[in-house]
């Protein structure tokens, strides 16, 4: 065995069989499996990218002149799985030999055709969870807080308050859930372990037998002996110890009672904030109990503002979508921050070297849509949808047109762009000339269904999204519009009759603007309008009626704790301050009896001095 | 699966025979490099083929890039960094840029830091792992398999008719 290994060669010649085996397995392969799993690779990217199920009919390929081409793409409406949001009949394009032996994919052109969109699904397509692992960007949590300020039924909260809401027996039952209710026990626990603080500071407080024991040893001083230089250091040594003593004292009360007010500014500064608390709860009261506020911007943030927070929401989802396959140019530094945390396990860091003649991992240059079927025609082009548009340094540009007069949408037109060169810069701007608009419900609770039956609408959408700064515009015009009302109130049903009757044009004007963690909303209609004039004065008085009655409800709810606080405090200002302002007002007299001796020994002495001088002088001149 | 085994059993062969360990030294420097590549990459494809048409030993290779997979895996971080500081060479930029645009070497991925660091470790540690193979595995046949031969059991074992089957049989039809 080992003299037939010696003569082996290097080479091992009877490998070329099983190679030329994998070579045509590989081969086999590609012909028979290649295009499946193409069509599953893209329907499962497809799906992440959409949010919900994408599903591909066919995929066709050719290694002979490297054609591409993809048949019936079904995108799931995430929002409707029962339709889709977008069916495209055929896509093909041909890629770029040179590119491809770069590890490149380089579309020169290709073609999308036969688009349909909202076509019904065969069956309900799959919807993508959301990933409650990943925290949520400041967009999505901005944006999901605005939705959930927006919700809210103005026809049948203004119905409600027309025909009655009784507060005095719904806050009967959430009077223990009144904030400053429960400021207010709080207060008063924390005083009642305050006042057994104040009463140990108290206690440690110098006595009245030290006080006048203090007053015995001012009146044993002889000031007289301040005269005598023999007995004036020990009387001067008596003074400095009686003086250092009465210090003692007054700093010991001067202490306590600086506590003692700071506890006590403390609990009034608190009493204060509970009245803001007061606000508060009739506030919550009032979005509990459905009371409408007939403020026009409120109204129609109510009535139009979750449909906007939608259409945002679609473009910030399509917008982070191009943020993360078209990342923006990253300056030095950023590229530093970058590598300075670890990427995951695995997978590194890929950098670019593309220089401005080279191919960027993926770049189709121009992809023409046309498509005309059943639906409708549009026309449109996808220029330069790449991965990297620092190296081709162009942006990606979308423009779509045309009608598609089944689904009641004429002069429709979009253009998109992804400027990604140089930070991020995305434009959207949508038009639609006219689009036919059916049972839209703007209320439908037991009491008020109020809907536009149909009317004809249009719609301009702009938005622009600077490096994470937004300002998007929203204006909707429903003409002709044709309204379906249903009220169990006779007087609400003739109220939003008349509003119908001088509302036949909804105008719809909506910005959001700002960054997008703190977005600035607004929006403006005239039907808000229409229905603050609709129901009145009556309804506003009875509005204010309503607050006024929550207002005296949560105060007289909170009245107890607060008369028991405010005694309290009252009570102890009284008898802690009160008497620690007496006794220091003694420490205070020690010091002045102290200091009135040593003065009135000082005269004295001076005096004597004086006429002692006075009769030597006598004395010299022999008077 | 069978063609695996195969290798691996010839491995355990070959290390315990008195020859071959070029073959064997060659084979577990070809898995260091397996090893530390990405599985779809040119240089995993280069390597396959070196094993194919070379004789270098194949189970040792497979057994090797296992072990060296783990290793990798464990280093990954260190590798990303050595990938950080060869890709920020300002002055190697110029050629980075060249291999990024030449038709086919982009496959290598050598673009990326983890490929990187990996491939340069591996390609410098290749020669070593060679070196270092060969004389260890002499050491242990003078050291290990000389003792086992030796020893009371395997000559008991040899003295078997099994044995003396076996032994025929793969004087007859046993390759390595």
């Amino acid at each position: 065995m080992n003299q037939q290994l010696k003569k082996q060669s290097i080479v091992r010649k009877g490998a070329v069989i099983p190679f030329t085996i994998i070579v045509a397995l590989t081969v086999i392969f590609n012909i028979l499996f290649l295009d499946y799993f193409i069509r599953k690779s893209a329907e499962f990217i497809g799906t992440k990218i959409n949010g919900a199920e994408v599903n591909v009919a066919a995929v066709n390929t050719s290694f002979m002149n490297l054609s591409f081409e993809i048949v019936g793409i079904e995108m799931t409406d995430p929002e409707l799985p029962h339709q889709n949001r977008l069916q495209v009949g055929r896509i093909l394009y041909k890629m770029s030999w040179d590119a491809l032996l770069r590890g490149k994919i380089y579309i020169e052109d290709g073609m999308i055709n036969d688009i349909n969109i909202r076509t019904k699904r065969k069956y309900p397509g799959y919807v993508v969870p959301e990933d409650v692992s990943t925290e949520p960007s400041a967009a999505q949590t901005s944006l999901a807080a605005a939705k959930e300020e927006f919700k809210g039924n103005i026809f049948g909260d203004i119905s409600s308050v027309l025909t009655g809401v009784d507060a005095k027996s719904q806050t009967a039952q959430i009077g223990n859930e009144l904030k400053s209710k429960k400021r207010y026990e709080e207060l008063n626990k924390e005083v009642a372990g305050k006042e057994e603080q104040w009463k140990a500071i108290m206690k440690d407080l110098p006595k009245d037998d030290e006080i006048s024991s203090i007053k015995k040893r001012i009146k044993a001083i002889d000031f007289g002996n301040l005269k005598d230089f023999k007995k004036a250091k020990d009387t001067l040594k008596e003074i400095d110890s009686v003086k250092d003593d009465i210090k003692k004292v007054s700093k010991s009360y001067e202490s306590a009672s600086k506590q003692l007010k700071t506890d006590v500014n403390y609990i009034e500064t608190s009493i204060k904030d509970v009245e803001k608390l007061v606000k508060e709860d009739v506030q919550d009261l009032k979005k509990r109990l459905n009371i409408p506020s007939l403020d026009p911007q409120s109204m129609a943030k109510i009535l139009f503002g979750a449909e906007f927070a939608n259409k945002i929401k679609e473009v910030e989802h399509y917008a982070s979508i191009a943020k993360e396959y078209m990342p923006p140019k990253k300056d030095k530094t950023k590229t530093k921050d970058t590598i300075s945390t670890p990427p995951p396990r695995g997978k590194g860091v890929n950098y670019q070297f593309g220089t401005p003649t080279s191919y960027p991992l993926f770049w189709a240059k121009h992809l023409q849509i046309d498509s005309s079927n059943a639906q409708g025609n549009l026309k449109g082009q996808i220029l330069d949808l790449t991965s990297d548009q620092a190296t081709i340094n162009k942006a990606t540009k979308i423009n779509i047109e045309g009608n598609l007069p089944p689904e009641n949408i004429n002069g429709m037109m979009a253009n998109i762009v992804f400027d990604h060169r140089n930070g991020a810069k995305d434009s959207v701007f949508v038009r639609i000339a006219s689009m036919g608009i059916t049972d839209k419900n703007l209320s439908n609770s037991e009491d008020v269904k109020f809907a536009v039956k149909n009317a004809i609408a249009f719609l301009e959408f702009k938005a622009n999204l600077i490096d994470g700064r937004v300002g998007i515009t929203l204006q909707n015009i429903l003409k002709e519009v044709n309204y379906s009302i249903e009220a169990k109130s006779k007087t609400i049903q003739e109220i939003l009759e008349s509003v119908a009757a001088s509302t036949q044009t909804i105008s719809v004007n909506a910005e959001a603007k700002g960054s997008w963690s703190d977005l600035d909303w607004s929006l403006r209609t005239n039907l808000a309008e229409s229905l603050k004039n609709g129901v009145g004065a009556h309804a506003d008085k009875k509005i204010k009626e309503l607050q006024d009655k929550l207002e005296n409800e949560v105060k007289s709810k909170i009245e107890g704790e607060k008369s028991k606080l405010l005694s309290k405090v009252d009570s102890l200002k009284g008898d802690y301050l009160g008497k620690l302002d007496l006794d220091k007002n003694k420490s205070n007299d020690l010091l002045k009896e102290l200091a009135d001796g040593q003065s009135n020994s000082s005269k004295s002495a001076a005096k004597k001095a004086g006429a002692k001088q006075l009769d030597k002088l006598k004395k010299k001149l022999k008077l | 699966m069978t063609l695996l085994l195969k290798q691996i059993f010839a491995f355990f062969k070959l290390l315990n025979s008195d020859t071959g360990e070029q073959q064997l030294a060659a084979g577990i420097a070809c898995g260091l490099i397996l090893g530390f590549a990405p599985a779809l990459s040119l240089q995993t494809l280069v390597v396959f083929v070196l094993l194919f048409f070379f004789r270098i030993q194949m189970g040792a290779a497979f057994l090797a890039a296992f072990f060296f997979k783990l290793v990798a895996y464990i280093f990954d971080p260190l590798f990303h960094q050595i990938g950080v500081v060869i890709l920020e060479v300002e002055f190697l930029r110029p050629l980075y840029t060249i291999l990024y645009t030449m038709p086919i070497i982009p496959f290598t991925k050598f673009y990326n830091t983890v490929v990187m660091g990996a491939g340069v470790v591996g390609f410098l540690l290749a020669p070593v792992v060679y070196f270092f193979a060969k004389k260890s595995i002499v050491k242990y046949r003078l050291t290990v398999v000389a003792r086992f031969k030796a020893t009371k059991v395997w000559k008991f074992v040899q003295a078997t008719s099994f044995y003396k089957w076996y032994a025929k049989y793969d004087q007859l039809y046993g390759e390595v």
